[in-house]
């Protein structure tokens, strides 16, 4: 290489820091890092081993609206004799209700569902053969609530209001509940503006906080003496826990019950039946 | 040069563990940023996030991220993970992060009308042999070939050796003998002048031009042939001035001074014919100026005219700046007010062959 002998000190000054700077990026080329793609399971479960390692991987699987007690609820399940001599593990889950599909149903993806039957027959009207109803309940009242005048079924009173509603049209108290009143009182769509919410709990603090002036709910969601409130129904569906037909053994059926009645609270003031096959 | 490779080899594992560190921080935030808020979405949909979910959150995320997959060619990074600090202001505020094995990932996201922040932490674990040994041997390699460069030339270095390869020399050797002629005085630029413009007339074998730069810089004189090599360049000189010269040479090893004084116009020296008188009878001298020497001594005229040939002859073949050294230097005898002469160069560069 001529240029190489004959260079100045300038070509050889460049030339050293060229060759650092090409070493320098071998070394980042070698080293340089690749993340793999992550794969995010849901968290919306949660789940507790009974202990029992001969029933390897049988796992017991129940899927609520709700967070209330889960935790509680899995710990009780996972304590029984009967569900341990069956189950390695119990999972709770709070699966969104909109992500529930025709093919958990036909696969029997859970042992028990607690949702409405008409929701569930809507995704697979056979739905019968693969569930049945473990614990059920009487019709309950709904009301239109609000923190300012009572509600009156007019369209002066919607004039301007602001409604609260849930987005997701599964949601029998918060969205068809209230579409249906509405309509079936004449009250136009252009009366009043709604305003959609994920979920309750940012739509009971938007009404509370006066950001929206209507929303509907059971009576006992909120303190009465601070609410107007007026019966929307007294004949609302309540959702019905649902038990897989094959799961048969009448212990853990007994078993599941209790653990469910941890959830008493939420069903205050409704009478709740349980199957008559099953003997406790 | 071991100096030069630690610091090298620190300044590789600075560059590529940061880097590497902020390019993995870079994709897991990414990563984080498209999948976290629909989960976490999902996950809060029913639950009030009080401490017992966000705990439970907390576990499964947890256990989720708690090995990332990093591949690369080398692996500086042995393992990183993810840890999930919480929500908001309720996320656990660990001690400031290590950089940068340890890095804060904060998720933004709307749950329902709420904007959220998730707080993570990300921190990893280096492989300390791959990282060592990657980055030593590259900044290894870098220092050996940086030491190799060859040194730079300064301009006129680079005119002369591209002057040497024009005539053929090849490069390498073209180099050597530039290094060998460093630095590049005016007498050393004259030496180079001197053997290219030889090498061009064909005076000189371009193979030559090596061992010709390198010979001593000396004045060799040769009785038998009434010739001098200066430099490796031979010059015959006519009989009689060579025979002056050899004098002026015989002189000045003699003893350390040298100086010849110039006789006066009247009186000729005896002593200095003696010598000339016996240079020239052993070694072929002309009849004539034998004779002239021996009827009347040196004469200042004769002295003064053959100093002026031999400077004549030797500035011919090899230029003023390199003929100087080897002619005469004088300086006035204040008692006679007459000239004193001798050869410039010491004595160690004059050789004489009898």
């Amino acid at each position: 290489m001529p240029w190489l002998i004959s260079w100045s000190s300038r070509t050889r000054l460049i030339t050293g820091v060229l060759i650092i700077f090409v070493f320098g990026n071998v070394s980042w080329w070698l080293t340089k890092p690749d993340v793999q793609a992550l794969n995010l399971q849901s968290y919306y479960h949660y789940s507790c081993h009974t202990g029992d390692t001969r029933s390897a991987g049988a796992t017991l699987r129940l899927l609520l609206v709700s967070t209330v007690q889960v935790g509680e609820i899995a710990e009780q399940l996972c304590d029984s004799p009967s569900v341990s001599r069956h189950y390695e593990q119990v999972v709770v889950s709070w699966k969104p209700r909109t992500q529930l599909t025709a093919s958990d149903l036909v696969n029997e993806t859970y042992d028990v569902i607690w949702n409405r039957e008409h929701f569930l027959r809507g995704l697979l009207p056979d739905f019968e053969r693969y569930y049945e109803s473990l614990l059920h309940f009487d019709h309950y009242r709904v009301y239109w609530l609000s923190l300012y005048s009572e509600p009156v079924m007019s369209v002066d009173y919607f004039q301007g209001k602001r409604i609260g509603l849930l987005s997701d049209p599964g949601s029998h108290t918060h969205h068809v509940l209230p579409i249906t009143s509405l309509s079936t009182n004449n009250i136009p769509d252009g009366t009043y503006s709604a305003i959609y919410f994920d979920e309750t709990a940012s739509l009971y603090q938007s009404f509370l906080q006066g950001d929206v002036d209507l929303i509907t709910g059971g009576s006992s969601l909120l303190p009465t003496e601070s609410v107007f409130q007026t019966e929307l129904t007294d004949n609302a569906t309540a959702a019905t826990f649902f038990v897989r037909s094959g799961l048969q053994d009448p212990d853990i059926r007994c078993d599941l019950i209790e653990a469910l009645e941890l959830l008493k609270p939420l069903w205050h003031g409704i009478q709740a039946h349980h199957r008559a096959s099953i003997p406790c | 040069m071991g100096a030069a490779w630690l610091s090298l080899s620190i300044v590789f594992i600075g560059i590529s563990l940061s880097s590497a560190f902020f390019s993995i921080s870079h994709q897991a935030h990414q990563q984080l940023d498209s999948q976290m808020p629909e989960r976490l979405n999902d996950a809060l949909r029913y639950s009030p996030g009080d401490s017992d979910a966000i705990a439970n959150l907390a576990s499964l995320i947890n256990a989720d991220l708690e090995q990332l997959r990093i591949e690369s060619r080398v692996p500086v990074i042995n393992q990183c993970r993810i840890d999930f600090l919480g929500i908001g202001d309720a996320a656990d505020k660990p001690a400031p992060v290590r950089f940068p094995i340890e890095k804060l990932i904060s998720v933004d996201w709307a749950h329902g009308m709420l904007q959220e922040t998730a707080q993570f932490r990300l921190s990893c674990e280096l492989a300390p042999l791959p990282v060592l040994g990657v980055h030593s041997a590259l900044a290894l390699l870098a220092v050996l070939m940086l030491f190799s460069m060859p040194a730079s030339l300064g301009s006129t270095e680079r005119d002369y050796l591209l002057a040497l390869n024009g005539l053929g020399l090849k490069h390498q050797l073209a180099h050597r003998v530039i290094l060998a002629s460093s630095p590049l005085t005016a007498r050393q630029q004259a030496r180079l002048a001197l053997v290219i413009s030889r090498a061009r007339n064909g005076q000189l074998a371009v193979d030559d031009i090596p061992g010709m730069v390198a010979t001593p810089d000396t004045i060799t004189f040769s009785h038998a042939t009434h010739s001098v090599t200066v430099l490796g360049i031979n010059i015959v000189l006519s009989k009689t001035p060579y025979f002056y010269y050899a004098m002026y040479a015989h002189l000045r090893k003699q003893n350390g001074e040298g100086w010849v004084l110039n006789p006066a116009i009247d009186r000729p020296d005896p002593q200095y014919a003696t010598l000339l008188l016996d240079l020239m009878n052993r070694f072929g001298g002309h009849q004539k100026a034998v004779n002239d020497l021996r009827d009347h001594g040196v004469r200042a005229k004769i002295l003064d005219q053959n100093r002026n040939k031999i400077k004549d002859e030797l500035t011919g073949c090899l230029g003023e700046t390199l003929a100087c050294d080897f002619l005469f230097e004088t300086r006035r005898d204040n008692r006679s007010g007459r000239h004193l002469y001798r050869i410039k160069c010491p004595p160690e560069r004059i050789i004489v062959n009898t």
